[in-house]
């Protein structure tokens, strides 16, 4: 209830393997959706990165069929892995690029209340690239 | 939901500028490990002169920030001969040193201990970051030069003798290896760091042979980095164009003695050599330092009214952070630096105001997130 009315007191959140699931797709949901929030998996020894909550995305095959999925999710933890293997300044490329494009709002997918395709919000990031 | 258009302007600000000087903005794509936060034992040399001072304003900001990192201290003086064989041992083993200023005595055949540290440690790259801090103008605008200089031989190689009395033969030894993997380096650091442009310094005009090695080398790297352009630049019209139109310069990659001079004369048209961080590294240690030094560290009026600046070794230390995989520390680190300097309020004496270290320092501190 806290989260979906006053999110902003959380900060870190340390939750059981269930309890997760829910607080992430939740908070994911409150702060833009599933398709935009980064995330992994991380041990000692890897990490996985994907997207941060799937819930409602990974198995829609309407999106699958018309090509309409966000990449922003994966693009975001894609520059946290960028970080993980130490290349500060790509992951800070593509974190800007990707802030830029939804910023501008020109170029979002269905879940954002757009209509592009993922070849469109894509080629959006690559224009914008520093 | 719609967001109101001053939030989308913070966001493209905060976005645009990929350092982290805008407030508020969390940044939470980093995924560490497990025991990426355990402390890490970093070399610390005081030193001489102000280093004493600006490696205990290190240490204070670094305790205030609960930095995950100890240092283990070594006395060392620049009129030791020679670097005391546990210091080198130390950092060996931890290899990451942070080190505050070891003058170098003029003459006297007493060979400096800061290029006996770095030919023993093999740290053959020499990194300055050159830039306009927010807050400080100087008399350009929109300097940002990284000059990277070879650190271990060309006119610092140490052999010089006297034929015969009167005259003496000062020998400048310039190798492959040591041109190449410098130029190697430099290109390497402007990929990992999204920079444009490699400029080499040289006088091969004349040094034909020696300089001539030098820039054969810089041009087989750059075929290996179609994307970076490359340019050269003789180091007297370089020293022309550094003090009428730096902001053409981006990367600068140049022999030893070049390099120094560059790096100070880049220090000094953009803030000062009090302002500037920097480092040394090689292929297994890295020891930072403040970038350049000129006029600093053996300035003994400083020393007394403890009046040195810690600027620029509070930036160098936020670089050794990142180099350690802290970059939250080092974030919180360089933003409080730079409100400090923005603010105006606590500046040393070579930005233009009349406070102490220390000052400077509880300033720093009460600026931090």
């Amino acid at each position: 209830m806290q989260l979906v009315s006053k999110p902003e007191q959380f900060d870190v959140m340390v939750t059981p393997n269930l309890y997760g699931n829910l607080v992430a797709n939740t908070a994911a949901g409150i702060a833009g959706g599933t398709g935009v929030m980064p995330g992994g998996n991380v041990g000692q020894d890897h990490a996985v990165f994907e997207q941060g909550a799937s819930a409602g995305n990974v198995g829609n095959e309407k999106i699958v069929e018309q090509k309409k999925a966000n990449p922003v999710a994966l693009l975001l933890s894609s520059a946290m892995m960028l970080r993980h293997l130490q290349f500060p300044s790509f992951a800070d490329r593509l974190e800007t690029a990707v802030r830029r494009v939804i910023a501008e709002g020109k170029y979002r997918t269905k879940d954002l209340g757009g209509s592009s395709t993922t070849q469109e919000v894509v080629d959006a990031v690559i224009a914008k690239l520093d | 939901m719609r967001r109101s258009s001053p939030l989308l302007r913070q966001i493209l600000r905060g976005a645009a500028s990929s350092s982290s000087s805008s407030v508020g903005r969390r940044s939470v794509t980093y995924m560490p490990r497990p025991g990426d936060g355990a402390p890490r034992p970093v070399t610390l040399i005081p030193g001489d002169g102000i280093g004493p001072l600006v490696t205990g304003a290190v240490r204070r900001v670094m305790e205030a920030m609960h930095a995950p990192v100890y240092f283990e201290t070594y006395e060392v003086r620049g009129d030791m001969t020679t670097v005391p064989p546990d210091v080198i041992e130390s950092i060996r083993r931890n290899k990451v040193c942070l080190k505050g200023g070891l003058a170098t005595p003029v003459g006297g055949g007493v060979s400096s201990l800061n290029m006996q540290l770095r030919k023993e440690l093999d740290l053959y790259a020499s990194l300055v970051h050159c830039f306009n801090l927010p807050g400080l103008p100087t008399r350009h605008e929109n300097v940002n030069i990284v000059v990277i200089r070879e650190n271990t031989e060309g006119e610092y190689s140490g052999l010089e003798h006297e034929v015969v009395p009167g005259v003496v033969e000062s020998l400048k030894v310039i190798t492959k290896f040591c041109s190449e993997r410098i130029a190697k380096y430099a290109f390497e650091y402007a990929y990992l760091n999204n920079r444009k442009k490699v400029t080499a310094v040289h006088k091969a005009n004349i040094m034909k042979l020696a300089d001539g090695l030098f820039l054969e080398s810089c041009r087989e790297v750059a075929t290996k980095y179609p994307g970076i352009k490359y340019n050269e630049i003789i180091v007297d019209n370089c020293c022309m164009q550094l003090v009428s139109k730096p902001e053409q310069f981006d990367v600068m990659v140049t022999p030893n003695l070049y390099g120094n001079l560059v790096a100070n004369t880049a220090a000094g048209i953009a803030g000062g050599t009090g302002v500037m961080p920097g480092g040394n590294v090689g292929q297994d240690h890295a020891v930072f330092e403040q970038g350049a030094s000129a006029g600093n560290v053996g300035n003994e009026k400083l020393v007394e009214q403890k009046k040195a600046n810690p600027v620029a070794l509070l930036l160098s230390s936020a670089m050794m952070l990142r180099h350690l995989q802290f970059p939250s520390f080092a974030d919180r680190l360089v933003t409080a630096v730079n409100r400090v300097i923005a603010e105006g309020k606590y500046r040393t004496k070579d930005l233009g105001g009349s406070s102490t270290t220390q000052e400077v320092v509880d300033a720093v501190i009460a600026n931090l997130d």
